[in-house]
């Protein structure tokens, strides 16, 4: 998938652990895991605008487009 | 949907409809049992019934009741299959995974196994018919396109319902797959 989730970059630049952003965005840890890992399908856009607000951020800080990646990667 | 949100979907119901499914499920399982044995003794009856026949104690055609017997036996052993599968079936609904590709794989295998059933057991038939009417000179074209009724009404009946358990299969395979996909969608 060309999609990168840097979910894991901006947690870490607003020093929250996934389990909070979990509880503040209303999904499970897990979830939160899965999207981190970019193991996911797709990401709802209410889910994305709760975790923009949560972390103060732009879908483009979240997600990222890289064209080399491939459609297997 | 999974058995575990289908039942959040309705948490008021959900004793009454756990109860359901469990008896429902457990019925099911005793009926396939009960329907398997009962064919069984059904196939050994009639072999019993062609080895006492003219055709075959008479005249001494020893192999016709052994080609009966390898036509009955595949014919009984996808009827025991058909059963299995209806076990495994509501086994799996049981332990809650109902509309998972598990199940509709079990149900597919069942109407598979029914279509191929019903077929044998169609030239199982024929064959216990020219058998006892004494047409002992048998091939595989009498089998199939001798003169009389070779098809009855039940037989389709029973074509068709295989046939419907098997594009249900299908369809339950495939909505399965779509709930996953969503599901992997946070």
């Amino acid at each position: 998938m060309p999609i990168v989730v840097n979910l894991d970059v901006m947690l870490a630049k607003r020093k929250m652990r996934s389990k909070e952003l979990a509880e503040r965005i209303g999904i499970t840890e897990q979830n939160v895991s899965l999207l981190k890992s970019g193991k996911v399908r797709g990401v709802r856009f209410d889910t994305l605008a709760r975790i923009c607000a949560v972390l103060d951020c732009q879908p483009g800080d979240l997600l990222e487009y890289q064209a080399d990646s491939g459609p297997g990667a | 949907m999974s058995m575990p949100s289908l039942l959040e979907a309705f948490p008021a119901r959900q004793p009454a409809f756990r109860r359901r499914i469990v008896l429902l499920s457990h019925g099911m399982r005793v009926l396939a049992v009960v329907w398997a044995l009962w064919n069984l003794v059904n196939v050994v009856r009639s072999l019993i019934n062609l080895s006492h026949a003219p055709s075959i104690a008479g005249a001494g055609h020893h192999g016709l009741l052994a080609a009966a017997i390898m036509l009955a036996v595949p014919s009984w052993l996808l009827t025991a299959g058909v059963a299995w599968c209806v076990w495994c079936l509501f086994t799996t609904y049981l332990q809650g995974h109902i509309f998972t590709v598990g199940a509709a794989l079990w149900m597919r295998r069942a109407g598979a196994l029914g279509l191929a059933g019903s077929l044998a057991s169609i030239v199982w038939r024929r064959f216990q018919i020219l058998v006892a009417t004494g047409h002992i000179h048998l091939t595989t074209g009498d089998l199939l396109f001798a003169p009389g009724t070779i098809v009855v009404p039940s037989d389709l009946v029973r074509i068709v319902f295989c046939l419907y358990v098997l594009a249900l299969g299908h369809v339950f395979k495939s909505a399965a797959e779509i709930a996953d996909d969503h599901a992997r969608i946070v």
